[in-house]
């Protein structure tokens, strides 16, 4: 089947869709975006996170068919051309990098989280981001990486 | 495969008619895992996210009908005061981002006993609302949905459509033990609901035999025992009271020993979860009695 | 300097925007792709196997079984060939999830299709199920599966030791088989171009893996091109090449088409290897006064029944404490399982849980403080050669981490500290780990534009060490860490030490440190008796690397830029070679990592779970990097023990033996919500005794002793001794 749908801003078809793919393979695999990680394949790693219509989503438990119309944000689309959002930066900074496997869906979600609480606790960072599993399991500095994203945004604002 | 979407609600009830084999997908949490695991290759995928209605929920003349597609995060955010029991549930359901496309009414419709919005539906007295295009229209009380592992009353060619419940009118909560601190399937919950109007127990356990069900020997012993006019002469639970709500939870499961915990743990795990449901429970009813007074 | 600063990973704008590529994210025009069907029952034969109807499914181009495969020329060797069988080569089955059919499609979902039409008909026979059932056939392996650990160490007389001693502990502990479940599942792309095979393959080590396929397709080495300059993940699965590593150019040979095998993530379980199950004896005999007399540690871990692979529980054993007379062994027993593979931290961390549960159980006995009852047995010298330690800071490690957990507000009593319905306990626990060192090889080019570019064919991990080499050949040269780009995951390039066993910071940085001095040393000669050069004529011995040049020692305003000198001479590059050699067995010195940790556990009364809320961890490496990184690296060694700890456990099925929850939803990893405090201290003192840099290996001494630590203060909370991992909370009723 076709599917229209926005990824980043940017209009795309794509053609010869299986219907029962997921949003991910379609990402991945037809539209170019390997940033977002194909890693469990039932939503329980978080590493295919990615907005939908402007809400974090396992892009994995997407039926390709689901995005038909709608408006997708990946990891590719958080920068502002060559600047780096802030959860972006603060993920450099704070060294919350590791392998980087897990990191894509796990911007996405602290984007969200940073977006709807702008000075989170840590209960709430460390909750908000329980879907997102790391196993070089570098959660401390992903904790400061959120903590100096949300101060640095609320200090711009 | 054929996707099909239906933008109204005699469009799906139409489709699911002409394709029985058709598998309702709303948040996707479920189906979307079976098919990415070729578990089954369905002859449809039958979209129900573009019925509109389905997503809405309403209150009217004193009951809560809930769309089968409000996703856990709605009814965290916007039912949190009406279904307190069901709202706590929704909150431990895997991560912030299943939460933000899982329903109650997929939860239904997989009918797994590990489902954790099945006690407090069955606590708080919930009713399903499923139809056909054939038959109509059928209210399933919770109770008589759940037929055995991933089995429920729902016919091919019914699709679940909403659940209707009573807003609270008294305590109401949940609780449930897992491994880790999030994302954990239940290895057993529990949901206790007071409905002091009709000074009546609501239970429901979960993952703790091969369906949800409710703990009726515990709730008829606890209705009797509680002291419903308690709050002007302040009186707590006799300790004696409290142990035999536990026990009588714990006696009405029947669990097994699987990859995610003992019998034996579960069974005490129940009864630690309905002592403390039950002691948070009843605190809340005599300060709300007091504040009466 | 650039060394031991906390600079930002040098790779991680592109991590963070999505720019960085996996093995699985690379593209190659006309890619097929192959799913691998895995046997469902774990003991028997392949009677037969019909693939009509998968051959006829939409999309496939062939289904390959071991009655269609073409021949492997070899069988590669192991340990690094993770199994020594070759994949399809028969009809036997030796474990559920082995690969019996390989299906290859245009795409992954036809492919994953067709393999379901696959009708196997199974002869199955009885299996051995688990390491319980095994035990009674426990053996001592004739070949031994990784090099240079024996299988038995004796030193004086244990057995008559122990019956002397006046106060003796002798326990059972077992740890549960672990999975590395990283979150990259593996991957290979592999073509052929006539006999030249490429393959992008998500190796820890691209020259260890390249010759095993090269053997097994019979074609020379130098035809053979392997890449992976990113691993998601490894934790020493991909330190191994599975049987999906040679399947996919086996594909490619068939389909004459690139094929790519990502296996699902239930074959990351099963087909990548598992940190193998162990049942373990510790037998300590102590004076009153708590020095040890005697410690027997005997290991037993279930192995395939292809391999005989050890879990190396006891081998770190005889080097740890000062005690006169020991004895240790490993054995294996045959179970119908998967063979295991080297996972983080490999036979120490198991073994660390029965050594130092014991000695904390000794420690209850004697009524003494368990921190003072380690202080009694320390190590000056390694006990197994007598030579002095490279570089040893572990009392300081002690002193700095008891002090900063508040180590003495500990009262000794179990069950003594509660907070309402929690119970609170303290516990401590050692670890140590023989440092490790491979030959490694680099290259550091300076340009005429005054940059310097690494070559060796290092695979980043998640360690660091593309930003920790870099900071070494920057310092080398006198450049800023951005002027120094780095070429690596790739055959072609000089061979560096392999990604696992800790070896990136001492011996690929080694040789990197020494390709920085030979380019420094080319400039400096190409300088002195350049005519035109400030430089000119001056004592090479007085020239050092400044700022992007060159300057006298003495005299700072003479000097000159690289960018300068090398485009007088019209230079494009200057090359500088590193080859590092380790010194071996006749070493002066011996080499260990050491750690200490410190844990407070909550565990509620009634639902009695133990929650992890503090953790203070000390080490002593040599000399650290970049604090940034290897703040991190702890700390997240530290948290995934405590899964194994806590939670994780792949728990065999015990009729089949296969395992029971291949799947993140059951094998349970920490989680975000899971994790309290987690404090690390260094404990620096650069270790020039044990190479070149001073830096020891890091990545696998934070992931030794928090099992025993937790279970430690699991009894000061409860008064339980938990003996078994994972501590659940069915074991605390």
């Amino acid at each position: 089947m076709r599917l229209n749908f926005t990824v980043n801003g940017r209009a795309e078809t794509v053609d010869d869709v299986w219907e029962g793919e997921s949003l991910l393979y379609v990402l991945r695999e037809r539209a170019g975006l390997p940033g977002s990680k194909n890693a469990c394949e039932q939503g329980e790693c978080g590493s295919c996170t990615v907005y939908l219509d402007g809400v974090p989503v396992c892009a994995c438990l997407v039926a390709a068919g689901q995005a038909e119309g709608r408006e997708v944000r990946t990891v590719e689309g958080l920068a502002d051309g060559d600047r780096l959002d802030p959860i972006q930066q603060a993920f450099v900074d704070a060294g919350a990098v590791q392998c980087g496997f897990c990191t894509p869906g796990l911007l996405v979600q602290a984007h969200d989280l940073i977006e709807r609480v702008p000075r989170p606790s840590d209960p709430e960072i460390r909750e908000a981001l329980a879907g997102n599993l790391c196993r070089c399991t570098g959660y401390e500095k992903i904790l400061d990486a959120v903590r100096l994203a949300a101060e640095r945004k609320a200090g711009a604002r | 495969m054929a996707f099909l979407r239906p933008t109204t609600w005699p469009e799906a009830l139409a489709a699911k008619a002409e394709l029985p084999g058709a598998v309702p997908i709303q948040g996707g949490t479920d189906v979307m895992v079976e098919i990415n695991f070729d578990v089954r290759r369905p002859e449809a995928l039958l979209d129900l996210t573009r019925v509109a209605e389905l997503a809405r929920w309403s209150e009217t003349g004193g009951r809560l009908r809930v769309g089968a597609g409000v996703p856990y995060s709605r009814v965290i955010g916007e039912l949190g005061d009406r279904l307190p029991g069901l709202a706590q549930a929704s909150r431990t359901v895997g991560s912030p981002q299943i939460r933000n496309r899982g329903t109650v009414g997929g939860n239904l419709g997989a009918a797994s006993p590990a489902g954790d919005s099945h006690p407090p539906l069955l606590a708080g007295g919930a009713v399903i609302e499923v139809e056909s295009a054939a038959r109509g229209v059928r209210m399933i009380p919770a109770e008589e949905f759940y037929l055995g592992v991933k089995r429920s009353a729902l016919e091919p060619d019914e699709l679940i459509r909403a659940f209707h419940a009573e807003p609270a009118t008294g305590p109401q909560y949940f609780s449930k033990v897992g491994t880790r601190n999030a994302m954990v399937i239940a290895v057993c919950s529990f949901a206790l609901a007071l409905h002091p109007a009709e000074r009546r127990v609501g239970t429901g356990i979960g993952s703790a035999a091969p369906t949800p069900l409710r703990a009726r020997a515990a709730e008829e012993f606890l209705a009797a025992e509680l002291d419903w006019a308690a709050g002007l002469a302040p009186a707590g639970l006799a300790p004696g009271v409290l142990a035999r709500f536990g026990e009588l939870v714990s006696e009405a499961a029947a669990p097994i020993d699987d990859v995610r915990g003992t019998a034996g743990y579960r069974r005490h795990a129940l009864a630690v979860m309905a002592r403390r449901t039950l002691t948070w429970a009843w605190n809340d009813y005599r300060k709300a009695r007091e504040q009466c007074a | 300097m650039a060394i031991g600063k906390a600079i930002s990973r040098v790779e991680a704008g592109d991590k963070v925007t999505g720019a960085a590529r996996y093995t699985e994210d690379v593209r190659v025009a006309e890619t097929a792709h192959a799913v691998l069907l895995g046997s469902a029952i774990s003991a028997g034969r392949v009677r037969g196997i019909d693939t009509r109807r998968a051959e006829r499914a939409p999309g496939v181009l062939a289904v390959i079984t071991h009655l269609n495969r073409p021949d492997f020329a070899a069988v590669p060797p192991t340990p690094y060939t993770a199994e020594g069988r070759m994949p399809l080569v028969d009809d036997r089955i030796h474990y559920a999830g082995q690969y019996i059919a390989v299906v290859v499609a245009e795409t992954r979902e036809q492919a994953e299709h067709a393999a379901t039409l696959v009708v196997v008909d199974y002869h199955r026979t009885s299996p051995v199920p688990t390491l319980d059932a095994a035990l009674s056939q426990a053996y001592i392996p004739r070949e031994n599966g990784l090099a240079r650990v024996p299988s038995e160490y004796r030193r004086g007389n244990a057995e008559a030791a122990l019956a002397a001693a006046p106060v003796r502990v002798e326990e059972e502990y077992r740890t549960a088989a672990l999975s590395h479940a990283p979150i990259e599942p593996s991957s290979t792309l592999a073509y052929w171009e006539g006999d030249r095979l490429t393959i992008y393959d998500s190796t820890q080590s691209v020259h260890m893996h390249r010759p095993l396929v090269a053997i097994a397709f019979g074609v020379p080495e130098d035809r053979v091109r392997m890449y992976c300059s990113l691993v998601g993940g490894g934790f020493g699965n991909k330190s191994y090449s599975w049987p999906h590593v040679f399947l996919a150019p086996m594909a490619a040979r068939v389909v004459r088409r690139p094929v790519r095998v990502t296996i699902s993530r239930k074959q990351v379980f099963t087909g990548t290897g598992h940190m193998a199950a162990t049942v373990q004896t510790v037998r300590l005999g102590a004076d009153q006064d708590g020095r040890l007399r005697a410690l027997i540690h005997d290991s037993v871990n279930q192995t395939s029944f292809i391999d005989d692979r050890q879990e190396t529980a006891s081998a770190i054993t005889p080097y740890v404490y000062a005690v006169p007379d020991l004895y240790a062994r490993i054995r294996v027993t045959k179970v119908n399982t998967g063979t295991g593979g080297a996972m983080r931290t490999p036979g120490d961390s198991a073994g660390a849980f029965a050594l130092e549960s014991a000695l904390d159980e000794l420690a209850h006995r004697l009524g003494m403080d368990p921190l003072e009852l380690r202080r009694r047995n320390h190590a000056d010298v390694d006990p197994v050669s007598g030579r002095p330690w490279s570089g040893k800071q572990l009392l300081a490690c002690y002193d700095q981490a008891a002090e900063r957990f508040g180590w003495d507000r500990r009262n000794p009593e179990p069950g003594s500290a509660r907070d309402g319905d929690d119970l609170i306990g303290y516990g401590m626990a050692g670890g140590q780990r023989t440092e490790h060192q491979r030959p490694a090889q680099a290259t550091v080019d300076l340009t005429d534009d005054g940059t310097a570019v690494i070559r060796s064919s290092m695979v980043e991990i998640g360690g660091g060490g593309l930003t920790t080499l870099s900071q070494i050949a920057a310092d080398g040269l006198g450049l800023p860490t951005a002027a120094v780009t780095f070429q690596h995951g790739d055959s072609a390039l000089p061979a560096a030490a392999p990604t696992f066993g800790s070896m990136t910071s001492g011996s690929t940085g080694s040789a990197v440190k020494l390709a920085a001095a030979d380019a420094l040393r080319a400039a400096i000669d190409l300088a002195v008796g350049d005519r035109r050069s400030p430089l000119h004529g001056a004592d090479p011995d007085d020239v050092v690397a400044h700022e992007g040049g060159l300057r006298l020692r003495d005299r700072p305003g003479d000097g000159e830029s690289y960018r300068a000198l090398l485009r007088r001479n019209r230079i494009n590059t200057l090359r500088g070679d590193g080859d590092f050699q380790p010194e071996g067995e006749d070493a002066e010195h011996a080499m260990a990592t050491f750690g200490v940790h410190f844990t407070e556990v909550r565990i509620n009364r009634y639902l009695p779970r133990v929650r992890v809320v503090r953790h203070v961890a000390a080490f002593s490496i040599g000399r650290v990097l970049n604090a940034k990184t290897a703040r991190n690296q702890a700390q997240g060694g530290i948290i995934m023990r405590l899964g194994a700890a806590l939670m994780e456990n792949q728990r065999p099925d015990p009729v089949s033996g296969r395992f029971i929850s291949p799947a993140l939803t059951d094998y349970h990893v920490p989680v975000n919500a899971d994790i309290g405090e987690i404090d690390v201290i260094f404990v620096e003192e650069p270790d020039t005794n044990a190479n070149p840099l001073g830096a020891r290996g890091l990545g696998e001494i934070c992931a030794v002793g928090i099992c025993a630590s937790v279970a430690n203060a699991v009894h000061h909370a409860t008064g339980k001794r938990v003996r078994s991992l994972p501590i659940t909370p069915d074991k605390l009723l």
